[in-house]
Order: structure tokens, then C-alpha cells, then sequence
């Protein structure tokens, strides 16, 4: 996967490592968005999302003068990153149980009202908040960070078989819990 | 068993592939794409199953999450690392310091005259003076005395 090609952030990490000005709000506005987009949609929680993307920058800016290119594409291993410290809360919700379950939108059909794409949006959020986390993951990884089904195995620690049987079994699930509020499915 | 990468595509592998990845042929697998892309050509049936994948694909699409807020950029950059230059603020306060310092030598140099502390000794002056003298009419410069004494 990665090995072998150059890392798109080689340079941009190196200038943060030499404290550059410039560099790491560069970064910010190249990486942030889709760092977010993973903690959100792996927590389904924007604040805790928020919360982690910060954590992985922070990293972010202790490893960069560590970098060494080569192993991995600094991308991939941010995602790794963020992952982890998804991980890390989601077992921390299993561990302390929750006063009051998080409010999740009806994903009944609405036959009084036009569908909007905010309403579909949050009846696919809904929907993918109870799929188990590596089916989610699965998706999060292939579907929406549109990383490649070898890279995002890797992240996953898993065949590329094994990834294929997730996002199978993870697009069933969608399709069957969205199906009453989206035709065609 | 899932078959994996099989040339020719076949109507199994292709319902595994959108199953799996939907119906956009940017997210198969490079090694599938070609394959996939001349079976839906030369299947009218594969056109249905990818239809339908496409439109979950179009569903999932409409969760977008809210995008970074600038409050948080502005969190986030403020941990980077910055090796610090000289800012024109940096250099009007070292400009400062600087003429601060001067004042204060000046004024303790004063002093010093007042006091007769700090003098040279007259004859190293004169020498100092005249050697100066020296190189700019082009005599040798004096070379002090000895003290008899020495020799």
C-alpha cells in the first residue's frame, strides 16, 4: 500500500518539525476536516470528536521532528492515531454506563413532510451509530475517508477478505434500518 | 470463501463488489475496476445491482458532519511548535534596551572621569596618540622607552 510511494505531507511535516511559520496552520486547514470527519463519524459525539481531533494534532506536533519517511504515509498514520483515541473512548462508554442513552433521531418514514437531506443525514447518523464499531469502522474507513480496501485492512488490522465481509455485512445493515425513509433501497 | 480479484469478472465477484463498495467504480479495487467496468458493459442485469448500490451510496451521502469551527482551528494551530524570529516589536524593544545600555555606560564613564578613576596612565596615552599619529603621516610609530634598567 503505502510503502513505496512518496507521502504527499513529507515536506509540509518536515517544515513543521523546523517550526516554520505558517506551516502548521497550513496543516491545519489540510488535515483538520477530514481528522474531525473520522472522530465524528467513528463517535457519532461532535464534542468528543472535537476532543480527539485536538489530541491527534498535538501528537501530531510532538512526533513531527521524529518523522522519519518511509514506513507509512504520515495520512496513514494519523488515521491510526485517531482511531486509537476513538477506541479508547468508545470502550471508556461500554466501561461507564451512560445516564441517559444519546438522543438518535426518529429513522421512521415521515409521510406528513418533504425529506430533507439534514433529515436523511441524521437518520444515516442514527443508523450508523448501531452498527458495530468495526462494521462502522469498516465503512468510516472505505465509504467516507475513501481510503484504499488494502490501507484501510491494514489500519484495521485485518485481510482485505476480512474487510470486504465487514462493509458487506455493514451496507445490509444501512440498507435494512434506511429502507423506510429512502426508496430505491 | 470470497474470490478476490478473479479476471474475468464474473456476476458473483461483481455482486461481492457492490455489496462491499457500492456502486461508484472509484471505490473498487484498482485491480477489480477494469474487470468490473467491461462486465457491467456487457451485462444488462449487473446494470440493476449496481443501481441499487448506488443509491445507498447517494443515503450515506447525506451525513455530513459539521466542518471545523474556527474556534477550533485557531485552538489547535496555537499548540504547533514555532521557532520564534525577530518580530519589528522584538526589535524596537532590543532597540530600546540597546540605547538604555549605552545612556548607562556613558553616564558611568562620566563618572569615572570625575573621579580620576579609570585613567590610563599618561605615557600610554601619549603613546597610544602617537603611534596613531604616526600612521597617518607615515613616521614609524614610537616605541616606548625602556627603562634602563631592563636592557
Amino acid at each position: 500500500m503505502s510503502q513505496g510511494r512518496a507521502d504527499p505531507d513529507e515536506e509540509l511535516v518536515a517544515r513543521i518539525a523546523r517550526g516554520e511559520p505558517g506551516a502548521a496552520n497550513k496543516f491545519v486547514a489540510l488535515k483538520l476536516g477530514r481528522i474531525l470527519a473520522l472522530a465524528r463519524r467513528m463517535l457519532t459525539d461532535a464534542v468528543e470528536a472535537e476532543d480527539v481531533a485536538q489530541e491527534v494534532f498535538l501528537r501530531v506536533w510532538r512526533h513531527a521532528p521524529a518523522w522519519r519517511p518511509g514506513a507509512a504515509r504520515f495520512d496513514t498514520w494519523m488515521h491510526r492515531v485517531t482511531l486509537n483515541l476513538c477506541y479508547d473512548r468508545l470502550r471508556r462508554r461500554r466501561e461507564i454506563p451512560q445516564a441517559e442513552p444519546p438522543e438518535m433521531p426518529d429513522t421512521g418514514p415521515a409521510p406528513d413532510r418533504g425529506l430533507l437531506a439534514a433529515d436523511v443525514g441524521r437518520a444515516v447518523e442514527a443508523a450508523m451509530a448501531k452498527l458495530p464499531h468495526r462494521q462502522r469502522e469498516a465503512i468510516v474507513l472505505c465509504h467516507y475517508q475513501e481510503l484504499g480496501n488494502i490501507e484501510a485492512a491494514e489500519l484495521m488490522g485485518i485481510s482485505v477478505e476480512a474487510l470486504e465481509s465487514l462493509l458487506s455485512r455493514a451496507r445490509r445493515s444501512l440498507r435494512a434500518t434506511l429502507a423506510p425513509m429512502a426508496q430505491g433501497l | 470463501m470470497k474470490r478476490l480479484n478473479v479476471e474475468p469478472m464474473d456476476a458473483e465477484r461483481f455482486e461481492q463488489l457492490t455489496q462491499a463498495y457500492g456502486g461508484e467504480s472509484a471505490r473498487w479495487p484498482q485491480t477489480d475496476r477494469a474487470p468490473a467496468l467491461r462486465y457491467l458493459a456487457a451485462t444488462p442485469a449487473a446494470h440493476a445491482m449496481r443501481a441499487q448500490a448506488l443509491r445507498l451510496d447517494e443515503v450515506l451521502g447525506a451525513w455530513a458532519p459539521e466542518a471545523a469551527s474556527a474556534a477550533l482551528r485557531g485552538r489547535i494551530a496555537a499548540g504547533a511548535p514555532v521557532v520564534r524570529g525577530l518580530r519589528p516589536r522584538d526589535l524596537w524593544i532590543s532597540g530600546v534596551g540597546l540605547a538604555a545600555a549605552c545612556v548607562i555606560g556613558l553616564m558611568v564613564g562620566a563618572g569615572f572621569g570625575a573621579t580620576g578613576l579609570g585613567q590610563a596612565p599618561a605615557h600610554e596615552g601619549d603613546t597610544a596618540t602617537a603611534n596613531i599619529s604616526a600612521a597617518l603621516d607615515g613616521t614609524p610609530p614610537a616605541v616606548p622607552a625602556l627603562d634602563e634598567g631592563e636592557s
